[in-house]
């Protein structure tokens, strides 16, 4: 009966300290300048997707328009670090875990282990369980169901030497219950992924409203988060531009990701999106967590403490900082 | 096939056993047939002993008589059930599109060996099935989950049936489950805890401190444990208590699993995603025959009037349990189907004479004399008729496919 709060893991006080992250800002701050620039964004994006896929960029980059224009001079663009630190260190000791019926194992980590816990929302229908699927257990779901509260699935990676449980809570698209089911599972939550459908117009139209609804739960701005279309191996039925999605994510300034939980070497699958680039999606988000979070480990929440935290980021943002969140949302 | 169909289901219940006590068992079984054979041709329907006889060991056995037990337990006349959906049924819902999305990707809930074909027409029927019940009650509200239920009933009843008994359902029982909101369906939730509580304190404050909430048991509660049984037996032998028992009954089995599972718990890391994911996933072979004697005896021993005290949950009206009193009063005068037939022919109505000879068919022969044709889900059938005129060789594959989860013979039992 091993009690460990949750504080001792994950305060919302602690690790906002870190949140000038560097890794992190590094990686969008191209994107971030460019916020008015519809077709540098892209050039920024699409550098981002050759990094993380490691892919032929011609067949990696089909989708987006920038990356047309470029050809595949995009290919030799400087690689950001931290995704190159992300797929390295997945190829090296990232342990997949889809986590079985027994965890008291003794496989389990250390109760120090970092736990970053990622929450996934979004319509119905666009594709959550199998992103999370994908990501947990290496693999595209055959039969997913609709999800009815909420799922959860986990997966130890290694970063950067150190251990780090990522937990992935997958929550029911179906409005009533996110209106009163879901909030218990906004506690606490480190990052959001938001996921629409790129063959579906109206998951797109549904993100304001996702957004608000995060609002509503205290995760605003300094929570990192991240928009991610899905399935995009449906090429011939895309009902959401790139353009379109880039605009809105630079809105609200959250990096956008286009990919497929599909396995892309199924026939006529995936030209856009692959494993390593789901892989890649939440890497990156825990990347960019471990940067924020503060190594301390068992620092209690400290009341106050945490809200003069709070204040002095959304000061420094004020102040220009270029940060995840960003004022305008 | 089906007599290795039979031993599968025998096995159900009777496990771990010897040949002395299998012999027992069928001796039991024999002598259950026949108690709920005479409860439903005495006039009244003895319902008491059809509730009983469908909560106690192995359910209502067969299919066969869950076509025959299950609208008796809702108070639906089978002489007179709703017509077929017409094409109209899915213009201009405003669920339609969700409903549409989580029946198709329900394939789960069908039988393995289905060929795709057979699915897709089930799938079908259960997109109108849904759809209908919602349109003749505006004031319900589709639910993810909701399809769960009803494509139990579609499997076991057909489609004219399953829409008579969803519909009743979804005013009773599940009726809280179908306001505009969740908000009904988290005070039933909260009837959790309040059990626990009482049970074993210990664990109980375990789960209050790991603050694992009750959404663990949302999808049990909302599908009547119908979406994370991987096992169809399994399910019917749930449905076959639940529609026997009091709205509640789905939570109480919620606290006896967990009870159940107390060793587990207690071991897990006090952490709300620990708990939530060590409870939220079921053991697939759960001894469902004594989970259900213990929840019975919960019900009994802590009677939700009782937790509603002493748990201090908050006043709010359920409409599931407000009714359910004068629901089951309504249970206590129906007619055995023989009579109900003659009526229901005298009556003379237009509008339903095709169905009294239709079902007339399945469900005239108490006595169990039956062919499994006549008394085989018209689903199945119609699916293989519409595919005789196309694939005349596919006819066979299909009809072995209906004959392998088609109904036991009464007849066979005596």
């Amino acid at each position: 009966m091993n009690c460990i709060s949750r504080e001792e893991t994950c305060t919302d006080g602690t690790w906002l300290h870190g949140l000038t992250a560097v890794d992190w800002e590094g990686l969008f701050r191209g994107k971030h300048r460019e916020c008015s620039d519809s077709s540098g964004t892209f050039r920024e994006r699409s550098d981002f997707t050759v990094s993380q896929s490691g892919d032929d960029p011609a067949q990696a980059h089909s989708r987006f328009p920038g990356s047309a224009r470029l050809g595949p001079a995009a290919a030799p663009r400087p690689v950001c670090r931290c995704v190159c630190v992300c797929v390295c260190g997945m190829a090296v000791s990232g342990s997949s875990v889809e986590f079985p019926g027994s965890l008291t194992s003794s496989s389990l980590p250390p109760p120090r282990t970092r736990i970053f816990k990622i929450i996934v929302i979004g319509d119905s229908g666009v594709g959550k369980t199998c992103l999370t699927y994908r990501f947990c257990a290496g693999k595209f779901p055959e039969k997913t169901e609709a999800t009815i509260g909420v799922d959860f699935r986990e997966r130890l990676v290694d970063i950067d030497g150190e251990s780090i449980k990522i937990q992935l809570w997958d929550t029911a698209g179906q409005e009533r219950f996110r209106k009163s089911m879901v909030q218990h599972y906004y506690r606490n939550v480190h990052a959001v992924v938001f996921v629409y459908d790129v063959t579906n117009a109206a998951s797109f139209r549904s993100l304001p409203a996702w957004i608000e609804e995060c609002k509503q739960h205290a995760l605003g701005t300094e929570v990192p988060r991240i928009l991610v279309g899905n399935k995009c191996d449906l090429q011939d039925s895309v009902q959401v531009g790139t353009d379109v999605a880039q605009q809105f994510a630079d809105a609200h300034s959250m990096p956008l990701f286009e990919t497929s939980a599909k396995n892309p070497n199924s026939p006529g699958g995936g030209s856009c999106g692959n494993s390593d680039h789901v892989e890649a999606i939440f890497m990156t988000v825990a990347h960019k967590l471990k940067s924020q979070k503060p190594l301390v480990l068992s620092q209690p929440p400290g009341g106050s403490g945490g809200t003069i935290n709070l204040s002095r980021v959304m000061n420094d943002r004020g102040e220009g900082n270029t940060g995840w969140g960003c004022s305008s949302c | 096939m089906k007599r290795l169909k039979k031993k599968k289901q025998n096995a159900g219940f009777g496990v771990n056993e010897n040949g002395a006590s299998t012999r027992e068992q069928d001796y039991g079984r024999k002598q259950k047939l026949a108690e709920i054979h005479q409860a439903l041709i005495s006039d009244p329907v003895d319902i008491e002993t059809l509730r009983r006889t469908a909560a106690s060991k192995g359910g209502l056995l067969t299919d066969e008589l869950r076509r025959k037990v299950w609208p008796k337990l809702l108070n639906i006349n089978v002489y007179d059930l709703p017509h077929k959906p017409g094409r109209n049924v899915r213009e201009d819902h405003k669920d339609y599109n969700q409903v549409v999305l989580d029946v198709r990707r329900s394939m789960k809930r069908f039988p393995k060996g289905m060929p795709a074909l057979e699915r897709t027409v089930l799938q079908d029927q259960l997109i109108d099935i849904i759809l209908q019940v919602l349109k003749r009650n505006p004031q319900l509200h589709y639910y993810q989950g909701y399809h769960d239920v009803a494509v139990t009933l579609l499997l076991v009843a057909g489609e004219r049936m399953a829409i008579a008994m969803l519909d009743t359902l979804s005013k009773f029982h599940l009726r809280d489950f179908m306001d505009p909101t969740m908000d009904s369906t988290k005070h039933i939730l909260n009837y959790l805890m309040p059990i626990l509580e009482q049970v074993d304190p210990e664990l109980h404050d375990f789960m209050i401190r790991s603050e694992v909430g009750t959404i663990f048991a949302l999808s049990w509660l909302i599908t009547w444990y119908g979406h994370v049984l991987s096992e169809f037996k399994h399910t019917l032998r749930l449905y076959d208590f639940f529609l026997a028992s009091h709205p509640l009954m789905p939570i109480y089995l919620a606290a006896t699993i967990v009870l159940h599972r107390e060793k587990e718990v207690k071991q897990t890391e006090c952490d709300m995603a620990m708990v939530h994911h060590l409870l939220s996933r079921i053991p697939q072979d759960l001894p469902y025959d004594l989970l259900i004697a213990q929840s019975l005896q919960l019900f009994s021993q802590y009677p939700p009037s009782l937790l509603a005290k002493r748990a201090a949950l908050q006043s709010r009206k359920s409409l599931s349990i407000s009714t359910f009193h004068a629901f089951q009063l309504s249970t206590l005068h129906q007619r055995p189907d023989s009579v109900l037939q003659r009526l229901t022919k005298a009556q003379g109505s237009t509008t339903s004479r095709h169905a009294s000879q239709r079902s007339g068919l399945e469900a005239a022969l108490p006595g169990g004399r039956g062919q499994l044709w006549g008394k085989g889900n018209r689903m199945v059938k119609m699916a293989v008729w519409g595919l005789s005129a196309t694939l005349g060789a596919a006819v066979f594959a299909v009809a072995q496919t209906a004959m392998d989860w088609g109904p036991d013979m009464l007849l066979q039992l005596f």
